[in-house]
């Protein structure tokens, strides 16, 4: 069986992963291929923080809750060993800070020692009334991606760079499942009116003093339009840039000034860290994530697509719980097909 | 009327923070700040620098704990201030571990740094050989950093800096100087013959494993990990009445293997460096005045030596008391000696 994975950000990486865990000694051979015309340290997961962290609150998505949480236990039982530097995990604490009392996040239950700002906390924090602290995790693209690379490779997964233009030619050339991992250009293959992008834009700093990440929270600008500072192991990230239907690439100079000043507001610190770079992505926003199976025609080929894409500001956070549960699609396709008997899934 | 004339002693942490507090309130004084070492090859340079701290046996608890608040208060705010980078302070967030519950769950100063709580069991998996933990933000000081900022400081009030070894207090006295101030340390068991004094031999490397965020400390701080702004600094050794400032490499695989078992990426670290620093311990830290008589004349001391391995974490607070203390020597000097 030959199965093609588009995209080679961390949710394409990451279903390969699962697919092959899953499914490598049921299909023999199980040919796994992965097809994007960027590849790590170019795609969106590895411009990002690396930082696992839910929006505050899911608007009834438990399910998202439900993937999130999976990520971070998956990411945490890596710990212990010493390979988690290899694989870009690690520990890290810090503040979310709110001007006013709000509800606890949806997240809340699955980080560690998550409890609400004291007094004497806040205090670090003029402008700021309430707040929450807690210890999670961070999974730093730059590193996690070619560690997945090297894990799918040593299986015999291949990569090939090439922009695919349309499901159609993969299907055309004998593929048999098409794993959708495009992120925010899934529209390219296939309209959909509720993807759009989130352009962020970060500076990257040198603070090797800071060693928490400062998300705040403003509930008029809209989630990641207020401040935030997120240290990592090789610099610290700053941004605070959220803007909906934005698809410019390009760094914008008036963004960088109203970043960098908030950002040394909020931790007069950074006045004396040294700017390296910034860095523009485009979220792949969408209402919800799209993690669904499609049967589809094309002539009189008929295939079957699993749609992994639409994670928004939260892809790395909630990678491994989508990517198991496309796995599990892709364990229904197999049933429905009858191409595994029903005993062994 | 002529300026009195007040010399501090040492200029490790404890005196360069008592010479700031000195130079920066008492304008009518003149304050050298004179050792026969200074940054960066002082004891206080090897500290991690983190506060934390154990209790004097003899000391009221409530002046224990000024001591530390003094200090964590005066570090929070140049850790959220610019200067924060410039004088080596940064917050530390992390984790004390226990292999049994102790007798006493919140140490004295645990109301004075941030969100102090006990772990959490989910928290203590990742510690399997250990069985309660506390958790809580504090502040990482490096000397390194902290004592240059401070000497500028100093010199900014007025300061003069004097490279010198003092071999007795009567040397001072001929020198004219009105008000000593002993922050000797180590140096103190010589310098006032005080055979309290004693070095309790401390070895740290530094390692290069800028995924560590937290510190962690296990027990009674036989093994920590302490990661700071360029390297992260493991421990260590508690080896008292030894004077070897040679690193031994026994030391150094046995504090690797330790530190290796409370955080297992650690073995993947680069080791940077080794350094061996003599903690100058005393059974209770010696802060009290003194008047000598000092080749013929009225010598006010003020000591404050013997901070062991809490020098930074009680730098400020006992600087504080130690300027209080030279102040009252001011106020009860006759007139007439002040000429």
């Amino acid at each position: 069986m030959r199965v093609a994975v588009i995209g080679a950000g961390v949710s394409g990486l990451s279903t390969a992963q699962s697919i092959f865990e899953q499914y490598h000694s049921l299909i023999i051979p199980l040919t796994i291929e992965v097809y994007a015309d960027r590849f790590t340290p170019l795609t969106t997961s590895d411009g990002a923080a690396g930082f696992w962290q839910p929006y505050l609150y899911d608007k009834g998505n438990v399910q998202e809750t439900k993937w999130c949480k999976e990520t971070f236990d998956y990411l945490l039982s890596f710990l212990r060993s010493p390979d988690s530097i290899k694989m870009g995990i690690f520990l890290q604490s810090g503040y979310n800070l709110c001007s006013e009392s709000a509800p606890d996040p949806s997240f809340k239950d699955s980080v560690l020692g998550f409890r609400t700002l004291t007094e004497r906390e806040l205090e670090l924090f003029p402008g700021y009334s309430y707040g929450w602290f807690n210890t999670a995790l961070m999974v730093e693209g730059k590193t996690y991606l070619p560690w997945l690379m090297d894990w799918l490779r040593e299986r015999g997964v291949k990569f090939y760079q090439r922009k695919i233009e349309s499901f159609k030619e993969l299907v055309d050339s004998g593929v048999d499942i098409i794993i959708n991992c495009t992120g925010v250009r899934s529209g390219d293959l296939q309209f959909d009116p509720e993807l759009t992008p989130g352009r962020g834009q970060i500076l990257k700093v040198q603070a090797p003093w800071l060693k928490h990440w400062i998300i705040t929270h403003s509930f008029t600008a809209g989630t990641y339009n207020a401040p935030y500072i997120i240290p990592g192991s090789q610099s610290v990230v700053v941004g605070g840039c959220f803007q909906i239907g934005n698809w410019s690439e390009q760094n914008n100079s008036e963004d960088h000034q109203r970043i960098w000043e908030a950002a040394c507001k909020l931790e007069p610190s950074l006045k004396h860290a040294q700017i390296v770079e910034d860095w523009t992505g485009l979220r792949p926003v969408r209402s919800k994530v799209r993690l669904v199976r499609e049967s589809m025609q094309s002539g009189q080929s008929k295939f079957e697509v699993i749609h992994n894409y639409g994670h928004g500001g939260f892809g790395l956070t909630i990678h491994r719980g989508c990517a198991q549960e496309a796995a599990r699609l892709f364990g229904e396709i197999l049933e429905l097909k009858d191409w595994v008997p029903k005993s062994s899934l | 009327m002529k300026r009195v004339k007040v010399v501090v002693v040492g200029a490790g942490v404890v005196g360069s923070s008592t010479a700031v507090c000195i130079a920066e309130t008492l304008t009518n004084c003149s304050v050298t700040l004179m050792g026969d070492r200074f940054t960066p090859d002082t004891t206080s340079d090897i500290a991690a620098g983190i506060l934390i701290c154990a209790p004097f046996p003899d000391i009221p608890l409530e002046r224990q704990q000024k001591w530390f608040k003094d200090t964590i208060d005066h570090l929070l705010t140049i850790a959220q201030s610019e200067e924060a980078s410039d004088a080596g302070v940064l917050l530390s967030s992390g984790w004390q571990l226990h292999k049994s519950v102790p007798v006493d769950k919140k140490p004295f100063w645990s109301e004075f740094v941030l969100g102090f709580r006990t772990m959490t069991d989910q928290e203590l998996k990742r510690f399997p050989n250990h069985k309660f933990g506390q958790a809580f933000t504090t502040v990482k000081c490096e000397c390194s950093n902290y004592l240059p900022w401070l000497e500028k400081r100093f010199r900014k009030a007025g300061g003069q800096v004097v490279k010198q070894k003092v071999n007795n207090l009567q040397e001072l006295s001929t020198q004219g100087y009105d008000v000593i101030v002993n922050c000797s340390g180590l140096g103190a068991k010589t310098l006032v013959e005080d055979s309290q004094v004693y070095p309790v031999r401390g070895q740290v490397l530094k390692v290069h494993a800028p995924w560590l965020q937290h510190f962690i400390r296990d027990g009674e701080g036989q093994s920590y990990i302490y990661p700071g702004m360029h390297s992260v600094t493991i421990g260590g050794t508690r080896q008292a009445d030894d004077w070897r400032l040679e690193p031994d490499p026994g030391d150094s695989q046995n504090i690797l293997e330790r530190c290796s078992r409370l955080e297992p990426s650690l073995r993947r670290a680069r080791v940077l460096g080794v350094s061996v620093g003599l903690r100058p311990s005393r059974k209770n830290v010696r802060l009290e005045r003194e008047l000598l008589l000092l080749g013929g004349r009225q010598v006010d001391v003020v000591h404050n030596y013997g901070h062991g391995g809490w020098g930074v974490t009680l730098s400020w607070g006992t600087a504080l008391e130690a300027l209080s203390l030279v102040r009252q020597c001011l106020y009860q000097r006759p007139p007439s000696s002040r000429l």
